[in-house]
């Protein structure tokens, strides 16, 4: 848990809309371990799923590096930003984004398809409780399952990190600790990465570190002695 | 209200590709009715008028002879409004600057006449003036008193042109034998005063083409045994009704054509344009869902969502005309100078019908408005309690594919293939935006190379004379295959017969000409369509397809003929064989056999000659000068005529073929794009989980490629659909076309397709590079 998987330094991102120019991110910097699992807390606006993004290396910074296990992001060159998220990192999104033209099984081969060392698509699906319903279309699922099979997805491909954009948002308390307790399990068990993002205080409970952002910039980071199990959180 | 409006028409030009492409198609659509019914109104509105004013008679008559009182009784019968007569003939001309033989049609002119009145222009008449069609006097650069002489019955008769002279039956003017298209060169109409015709001809107080107008309500077949017993003196050549007068039978023919063509085409590109429009606003309903919600809970009713959207609709069914409008002028003038060529018309001014514009105009607008309505039905289910909800996930139809298929494919093929089987209306339509080109574009293209086609067969296989020389009078078969032999360059010559005839079939009968050939001929021979030769039959008649048609018999069975020029005698003949013909409506009969067949004597009056190459002048130098000489057909100048007239059209055809195209290029764009643009989620997701840009680009192009391998395959049959229609079309009493799709037709449109499809592709290859993951991932799909 010592070595640094990722380091951002001094990131900043501005928008500019028409003549208005927007300061998401005004130069952060930070390092995250391996097997961390980190819990990013911050009101709407504040800059967390930006940069989330910018880590994920699906949005760009307007300035500052992000190093992974060392190597510096590059922004401009797009096929090595593809590589990058194919082999490293795991996605989990509040709407779930699953392909509606692809069963709960196939959803999660895909993700498995495009990675060197993918995890048994089968299993996973197993392991989420969801094995039952591996044929079924996404538009069969409920909102809880459907996020269930999302975070198979990502983690079928055996990335380092898994970042998650408010995975549970959609979800109520029951569903929503279930899909925490995929997480942290898998950050557990295969040691992994998981940075992730929330409005929900209590589930900082679960994590190694909490980012507390506002106005883009991290306000601080506070580092959880205990962490507790996710069955355990008040929701 | 206003601002929502202003929002909807906001949206729209977001959607600048639906929206453009909606335009583009309807325009295509107006264009095309606009262009067709312009060159009609103009074409029609001119030759109704020409045939209103002149007294176009509703039947036409030719005999040998009738009197005053014939034609006094014929205005006795019932159904008979009006009876009048011209004294005619067909008669060679000289005049200077001539290097063909010319003919015309020369008539008796009289300022009192009642039915198919001539317009005459230039000088008054006296007697020694003549006045040549249009065609003729533009081709000589004839001017007031120019020396022209008449050569009749072996006998010259000089006169001084006075000025043009046109009829209401000779729009479209041929000469009786071979010819297709107007020729200016070697014939046209003329006339000259009739006491000057009846003195020509010594046919005092008689006249031999007849018009007759009949009352409302009455036709031909209510008074033809009328006039028969009427004229049966006279020996009757034919009894025609209006639709088989040449001239006006070519018009008609042709009008025909340009109101299917003006009523199939927009039809067509109007009903992929609703489907577009449909479409597109479609997808802005669901993408307005929360917002139409909202609105509805502000107070907006049901009209006033839909309201707003149509304005949308009609924006777009107006843009539409009046780019199509805009379009149709130069194409409808380019038209209307196309026709033209063909018709001879007193007035040549080509108009703008507003009525045109109005009529697409509110095709237009209706076609967008049934798209809107069929795409914003969906405005009455959305309730104010959805804008306050997410939308829910989108429903997708559960496609189970086979193992066998799936086995060993990766998911993004799956996916390929399931997004494909999830939509199929929408790939049914990308299928069928290509095999609708593919079928109408390879059909139209192989046109030209048919009609060439068409013209060897009929000049390299069926008609191999090089010149066929028309004699005045009969002779001797032998003869006058003799005289043609003792012509200089004459390498072989034949004598043929051709002679006006009747055919009768119970009450059923027709006119035409029964031509005399020779077995074993290398000159002239008869084929079928499908290429087989028939030997001419020694004891019956073989008859053309069509005239077996219109008298109801088929082979084996007897019809009674009637050769007015032998005096009307009726014989019963079998018909030996039935044929269909690439060009013409002829009956054949073995020359030598007419006396056993017909009982009148062995009789020849035209030359087939096989002429030495490059010595076709010097066998016409020969024969200019004989004035027994009606005529000649140099089978160089036939074969330049159809092509001439072919040529016209395959312009109008390929041009046809470039806009299918062309519509099916935007067709197949914008699903495409619509298409690509309801999966930018989809693609999105692909993108983020790590699909490289190139791997989502063969995605597309395998479903591209398979819709366009589809379209293609469907595009076959589409293209012998589209053949047999246009053989049908196509069917006149002057050629029949079996269109011959050569293989490098289906080529060349399976390459315009798979441009079109790459194109396409690229396109929405360069759409998806826009694609914000950022903003798609906050989206449910």
């Amino acid at each position: 848990m010592d070595k640094i998987l990722l380091k951002a330094e001094g990131l900043t991102k501005n928008y500019v809309l028409g003549e208005v120019t927007v300061n998401a991110l005004k130069g952060v910097s930070f390092e995250i371990r391996e097997a961390e699992l980190i819990v990013v807390l911050g009101p709407s606006g504040s800059g967390k799923s930006t940069m989330l993004n910018i880590l994920g290396g699906i949005e760009t910074a307007t300035s500052g590096t992000v190093l992974y296990d060392g190597k510096p992001l590059d922004w401009s060159d797009q096929n090595a930003l593809a590589m990058y998220r194919r082999k490293h990192i795991g996605f989990v999104f509040q709407f779930y984004n699953l392909l509606p033209g692809l069963t709960a099984l196939e959803n999660i081969k895909l993700s498995g398809e495009l990675a060197e060392d993918p995890l048994d698509a089968k299993k996973l699906i197993e392991e989420v409780g969801l094995a039952d319903r591996a044929s079924h279309f996404p538009n069969r699922l409920s909102g809880g399952e459907q996020q269930r099979i999302a975070i198979a997805r990502a983690l079928c491909k055996n990335p380092d990190i898994l970042l998650c954009d408010e995975p549970t948002g959609a979800l109520d308390s029951k569903t929503g600790i279930q899909v925490l307790k995929l997480l942290h399990d898998f950050c557990r068990r295969y040691k992994k990465t998981v940075i992730l993002i929330t409005h929900n205080r209590s589930i900082a409970e679960i994590s190694d570190r909490t980012f507390f952002v506002r106005d883009g910039l991290i306000e601080r980071i506070e580092k959880n002695p205990d962490p507790k199990d996710p069955e355990k959180v008040a929701w | 209200m206003r601002s929502y409006r202003k929002n909807v028409l906001r949206l729209a030009m977001q959607n600048k590709t639906s929206f453009f492409g909606s335009i583009l198609i309807i325009a295509i659509g107006i264009f095309t009715l606009v262009a067709m019914f312009d060159t009609l109104q103009n074409l029609q509105g001119q030759i109704d008028a020409y045939y209103e004013e002149n007294r176009l008679a509703d039947v036409f008559i030719s005999v040998i002879a009738a009197s005053e009182d014939d034609l006094e009784a014929l205005k006795e019968i019932d159904g008979v409004e009006e009876a009048d007569g011209k004294l005619s003939r067909d008669v060679r001309i000289i005049c200077e600057g001539q290097e063909e033989i010319a003919r015309v049609h020369l008539m008796s002119y009289d300022p009192d006449e009642k039915v198919g009145k001539l317009t005459l222009g230039g000088a008054a008449p006296t007697d020694d003036t003549i006045y040549i069609g249009d065609r003729m006097s533009t081709f000589y650069g004839f001017r007031e008193g120019d020396p022209i002489s008449v050569i009749i019955g072996g006998q010259v008769f000089d006169f001084s042109y006075a000025g043009e002279v046109s009829g209401p039956e000779y729009i479209y003017t041929i000469g009786e034998e071979g010819a297709m298209v107007p020729d200016g060169e070697t014939y046209d109409i003329a006339a000259i005063p009739l006491e000057r015709v009846e003195a020509i001809m010594s046919m005092e107080g008689l006249s031999n083409e007849l018009g007759l107008v009949l009352s409302e309500g009455t036709s031909l077949d209510d008074v033809r045994s009328r006039i028969e017993d009427v004229l049966r003196p006279c020996g009757v050549i034919s009894i025609t009704g209006r639709d088989e007068q040449v001239s006006t039978e070519m018009i008609e023919g042709e009008m025909d054509e340009l109101v299917a063509t003006g009523t199939l085409l927009p039809a067509l590109f109007l009903g992929i344009s609703i489907y577009m429009l449909y479409m597109s606003l479609k997808k802005m309903i669901d993408h307005d869902q929360s917002l139409i919600g909202t609105m509805k809970a502000f107070g907006m009713t049901d009209r006033e969502l839909i309201g707003s959207y149509m304005i949308e609709g009609l924006i777009i069914g107006a843009c539409g005309t009046v780019l199509g409008s805009i379009a149709a002028e130069p194409f409808g003038r380019f038209m209307f100078d196309l026709y033209l060529d063909f018709f001879t018309l007193p007035d040549t001014v080509y108009r703008n019908y507003y009525q045109s514009r109005l009529l697409g105009l509110a095709i237009a607008l209706v076609t967008a408005a049934l798209a809107v309505l069929l795409g914003v039905r969906k405005v009455l289910g959305i309730t104010p309690a959805m804008a306050m909800k997410s939308r829910a996930p989108a429903k997708a139809r559960s496609v189970r594919l086979p193992g066998w298929i799936t086995e060993g494919m990766s998911a993004l093929r799956r996916l390929e293939l399931r997004n494909m089987a999830r939509t199929p209306l929408r790939g049914f339509l990308v299928i069928l935006a290509v095999a609708f080109p593919f079928g109408l574009s390879s059909v139209l293209f192989a046109f030209g190379p048919t009609v060439d086609i068409m013209l060897d067969e009929q000049f390299g296989k069926i008609m191999l004379y090089d010149m066929m020389i028309y004699t005045e009078g009969a002779t001797d078969p032998p003869s006058l295959a003799e005289a043609g032999r003792s012509l200089e360059y004459v390498d072989e010559s034949e004598a043929v017969f051709f002679t006006a005839m009747e055919l009768r079939n119970g009450n059923l009968s027709t006119f035409g000409s029964m031509y005399g050939l020779n077995e074993g001929s290398d000159l002239w021979r008869i084929m079928t369509r499908e290429g087989r030769f028939i030997e001419p039959p020694k004891n019956g008649v073989v008859i053309n397809s069509r005239t077996a048609e219109k008298l109801h018999v088929s082979e084996g069975d007897e019809l009674t003929v009637t050769l007015p020029a032998f005096g009307n005698v009726e014989t019963r003949v079998p018909v030996a064989a039935v044929i269909t013909e690439i060009f013409g409506e002829g009956c054949y009969a073995d020359l030598s056999a007419f006396p056993h067949i017909f009982g009148i004597p062995s009789a020849a009056n035209a030359i087939l000659a096989d002429i030495r190459d490059g010595h076709t002048a010097d066998v016409k130098d020969q024969i200019r000068e004989t004035s027994r000489v009606t005529g000649i057909v140099d089978a160089s100048k036939i074969i330049y005529s159809y092509e001439d007239m072919m040529g016209s059209m395959i312009i109008m055809i390929d041009l046809f073929a470039v806009v299918s195209a062309f519509a099916g290029f935007v067709l197949i764009y914008n699903i495409s794009m619509i298409s690509v643009k309801e999966r930018f989620t989809e693609i999105g997701t692909l993108q983020v989980v790590g699909a490289l840009k190139s791997e989502i680009d063969r995605m597309l192009l395998d479903e591209a490629v398979i819709y366009g391998v589809i379209g293609m395959i469907l595009g076959y049959p589409t293209s012998i659909g589209v053949k047999t229609l246009f053989e049908k079309v196509f069917i006149s009493d002057t050629y029949s076309i079996t269109m011959i799709i050569p293989a490098w037709t289906y080529g060349l449109t399976a390459l315009m397709c798979a441009a079109m499809i790459l194109a396409a592709w690229y396109a929405e290859t360069r759409s998806i590079r826009k694609i914000a993951l950022t903003d798609i991932l906050k989206e449910r799909d």
